[in-house]
């Protein structure tokens, strides 16, 4: 796998958990 | 190129929901009462780049089930990547927190509680210097040894800090069931820490090796003759590489990686080719013979499929160790497949191990296309730097046949090759590269 595959799928798993942090805090702040 | 993104894929939702299991921990049992969307998204940061932090103790435990699915060095870019990602977060926590609410400027007050503000105040810093001092480790002269322990340490102190963080604040890790979750989760990184920086040296002491000569090869370029002390040596594939600990005990600092460049049909005697780059690689002139060596490893995908009908090997300079392994080894197998060497160096005289490749090149099925940058009067060849007409010019013929391609050297060749094997139609899945400036 080349290193900019590396890079693509690390901003990509840093959108996903900034979606995971919003989700999280809609469900508890509301 | 379908099973590589698969895999790719599978790996990243694992890490997924490793990352995201802090915010998953925090919602068990009874969730106490919600303090408002920009808190709890504030928190949720800090949450998130906990998980962030300790999967970096994962990238970096040289698993073998890790890495030669990813390439060693995808492995490491993605380490770096992740650690910039994990900075993000946990700045963005404190950072959102105090925005919406100035009363959180407290935790790092020294007068509201001097041993919390310290230590919340280090483990930001700490952070920051992680990732600055690994991006631009030679702004700050720091040597690869202090670099990796000063790593290590601060990235040990930094958990071990959040840790103690998210129990004090305790909001949502209440009752011994949650803490102790969280204590067996921070654990994991601390553990994986131990068991790269000691267990695994501790066990490369069991097979140790001695140096038994440096040859020099052409100028800057030295090759190093390992011998097994009293062991049947360290099996390999050709093209793996290692980390190497020179000098009495394996729990030295100085561990540095090299590919192995001998074939992998006598694993009792290893060579390594050394450029004179580093602070390790300037001192290999001075070495004692007979100095012990521990070898930790082997690592790395970057080796011939024997389902493959032959190889291209795309290098620059010093990168041709992997290549002249799997070819030294393939001699030894009498391999008859086709071989094709584009070979990119700046002078003639310059080129490593050119005499021992043309040797090859009688023995085996393999031609060797030397692309000289700077070449002298007479020189025929390829010139220039490496360009996709070139590697029109010389794959065209060989188009028609299931060929693994190896790419070796500098950053922006390997971009330029990469690029142009893609778009002559080459499948991910038979494209190896390996860059090995691994920090």
């Amino acid at each position: 796998m080349s290193q900019k595959w590396a890079r693509r799928l690390a901003i990509l798993l840093g959108a996903l958990l900034l979606g995971a942090a919003t989700l999280f805090a809609r469900v508890q702040g509301g | 190129m379908g099973k590589v993104v698969w895999r790719a894929g599978l790996w990243g939702a694992a890490y997924l929901l490793l990352a995201s299991a802090p915010l998953g921990l925090a919602l068990l049992g009874s969730a106490p009462a919600g303090r408002g969307f920009l808190i709890e998204l504030g928190v949720a940061l800090g949450l998130v780049g906990f998980g962030l932090l300790g999967l970096q103790f994962v990238t970096t435990a040289r698993f073998r089930w890790v890495a030669p699915y990813l390439g060693t060095d995808a492995t490491i870019q993605f380490h770096r990547e992740t650690g910039i990602l994990a900075l993000l977060f946990v700045l963005a926590h404190p950072t959102l927190l105090i925005l919406v609410h100035r009363e959180y400027l407290e935790f790092f007050d020294p007068r509201v509680n001097l041993l919390r503000a310290v230590f919340l105040a280090a483990a930001t810093a700490g952070t920051i210097l992680l990732v600055v001092t690994s991006l631009w480790r030679s702004s700050f002269r720091l040597s690869y040894e202090r670099w990796r322990l000063a790593h290590a340490v601060m990235g040990f102190g930094v958990v071990l800090v959040g840790l103690v963080h998210a129990l004090q604040v305790g909001h949502y890790i209440s009752g011994p069931v949650k803490q102790g979750g969280w204590v067996l989760a921070a654990a994991l990184p601390i553990g994986l820490l131990l068991h790269t920086r000691l267990y695994k040296p501790w066990k490369s002491r069991r097979r140790p090796y001695r140096l038994m000569g440096v040859r020099q090869d052409v100028p800057e370029v030295f090759t190093l003759l390992l011998e097994a002390d009293g062991h049947p040596g360290l099996r390999f594939s050709a093209g793996q590489y290692a980390w190497f600990t020179v000098g009495k005990t394996p729990f030295a600092l100085q561990q540095h990686p090299f590919t192995i460049a001998s074939s992998d049909a006598d694993p009792t005697r290893l060579e390594l080719g050394v450029k004179e780059l580093g602070d390790f690689t300037a001192s290999t002139m001075n070495m004692h013979m007979r100095t012990p060596v521990f070898v930790e490893g082997p690592y790395g995908s970057f080796s011939l499929d024997p389902q493959a009908q032959g190889a291209v090997f795309v290098i620059g300079g010093i990168g041709v160790t992997p290549a002249l392994s799997m070819l030294r080894s393939c001699r030894d197998r009498e391999d008859g497949r086709p071989f094709l060497l584009i070979y990119a160096n700046n002078r003639w005289h310059e080129v490593p191990f050119r005499k021992e490749l043309d040797e090859l090149s009688g023995q085996l099925d393999l031609e060797i296309v030397h692309v000289l940058a700077e070449p002298g009067g007479d020189w025929q060849g390829e010139t220039g730097f490496l360009t996709a007409e070139i590697l029109e010019r010389h794959l065209a013929s060989r188009r028609h046949l299931d060929l693994q391609y190896f790419v070796c050297g500098p950053p922006p060749m390997m971009e330029l090759v990469e690029k142009e094997l893609r778009r002559q139609g080459v499948p991910l899945k038979r494209l190896h590269s390996e860059l090995f400036d691994l920090v």
